[in-house]
């Protein structure tokens, strides 16, 4: 068993970083058991491997990594409650204050869940205003070749949100 | 929507997620100490007590093989070619479930996502060639009880059943080993044979990694 200093470290880690495992799990689950369980097992597993965390990293490369990775496995699976973690009872990411979404954001959110996996991946991180060489080691894509899918996601985008509009 | 204003919602529903999201530190806690015990995934699991099972199956089988070479002669001959091909079909395929075991130990989600996904699917791909290649032993299993009394003793209407039986068996066998191949996993009788869920899982891991080569391509 870890340490207990680096059980500290990684759940200040989780702390920090809690708004990114939620955006990904709400973008690649719908349900909300499902992300319920998406979230459960990004945290697993980003707890099994924090022992090889390589510090020439930055902390949220490596989460990215594994949470990206995670989910994208995750939605593949029909059968979603195989998480590698034991069953837990309750949400481990709680929204305690419920405020309504605008309908522009739900629109966002919803045309980001539509994109297939990678851009999905790709548009995640450009709206978290990672840096295309950060987004590179994410991915494992040059960045050039980002740049240019960046470009086209973004088309697609304003042209579903021209759409919505003129309808 | 301009580009300024994507990134302007977006921030604002970061705002929002860090007044509104919290977290349950005592899950966290438990989930720590889970680590061990969760270990061993079900996938590699199931693999491990497929390679034993397969191993005491050709085991077994070689014993017989053993005897009936011993006491060979013509009738037990059907037998002895049987099992023979039976024990190498199912050592081929304990030999590829130990490649998969030895691959799931190495894939990292620690690694770029693309890496990563590349190695899952080509798992996943295995999988079906080792379905495809077990489905051939298939034949086998109508032939090797061929035995003495049946040679001399057999009615035509007996032995016009059995080799019925075995032309049919052999010739699914062979259309399977042939057609399942992901190239044809949108066809519906592939997903009648592979079950909703892993027909789902297939298809969402063929897309996605025509999705990667694409984005290769470019």
């Amino acid at each position: 068993m870890a340490p207990p200093k680096e059980d500290n470290i990684f759940l200040s880690v989780i702390e920090q970083h809690k708004g990114i495992i939620y955006k990904i799990a709400n973008s690649y689950c719908h349900h909300a058991e499902d992300r319920k369980d998406l979230i459960q097992e990004i945290i697993f597993q980003l707890w099994r491997s924090f022992d090889r965390y390589n510090d020439q990293y930055r902390y949220s490369t490596w989460l990215y990594r594994i949470a990206l990775n995670v989910a994208i496995s995750f939605y593949r699976k029909d059968s979603k409650r195989t998480a590698g973690a034991h069953e837990l009872t309750a949400d481990i990411l709680v929204v305690t204050e419920e405020t309504a979404d605008t309908e522009q954001l739900q629109l966002l959110q919803r045309f980001i869940s539509e994109l297939p996996e990678l851009d999905r991946a790709i548009m995640l991180l450009y709206l978290e205003e990672k840096s295309y060489k950060e987004m590179a080691e994410i991915l494992g894509l040059t960045e050039t070749n980002i740049a240019t899918k960046i470009n086209r996601i973004k088309g697609k985008l304003k042209n579903k949100f021209s759409t919505i509009h003129h309808s | 929507m301009e580009d300024i204003l994507l990134k302007e919602m977006w921030a604002a529903y970061d705002k929002k997620l860090e007044k509104s999201l919290a977290l349950n530190k005592r899950l966290i806690t438990e989930i720590q100490t889970q680590k061990a015990s969760a270990a061993l995934r079900p996938l590699k699991t199931i693999k491990i007590i497929a390679v034993i099972l397969g191993i005491i199956w050709s085991a077994f089988l070689s014993g017989l093989l053993i005897l009936s070479l011993k006491y060979f002669s013509f009738y037990n001959l059907f037998f002895i070619i049987s099992t023979m091909a039976v024990i190498t079909i199912t050592i081929a395929a304990i030999v590829v479930y130990i490649k998969q075991i030895v691959q799931i130990r190495q894939i990292d989600n620690n690694r770029s996502v693309v890496d990563t996904q590349k190695a899952l699917l080509g798992l996943q791909m295995s999988t079906i060639n080792i379905v495809r290649v077990l489905m051939l032993s298939a034949p086998f299993y109508t032939t090797f009880y061929f035995n003495k009394t049946m040679f001399e003793n057999g009615s035509i209407g007996l032995w016009v059943l059995q080799l019925t039986i075995t032309f049919i068996i052999s010739t699914l066998a062979i259309w399977f080993y042939r057609n399942a191949k992901m190239e044809h996993a949108e066809k519906p009788w592939f997903k009648f044979i592979f079950g909703t869920s892993e027909w789902t899982s297939l298809t969402r891991a063929m897309h996605f990694l025509q999705e990667i080569e694409d984005y290769e391509k470019e």
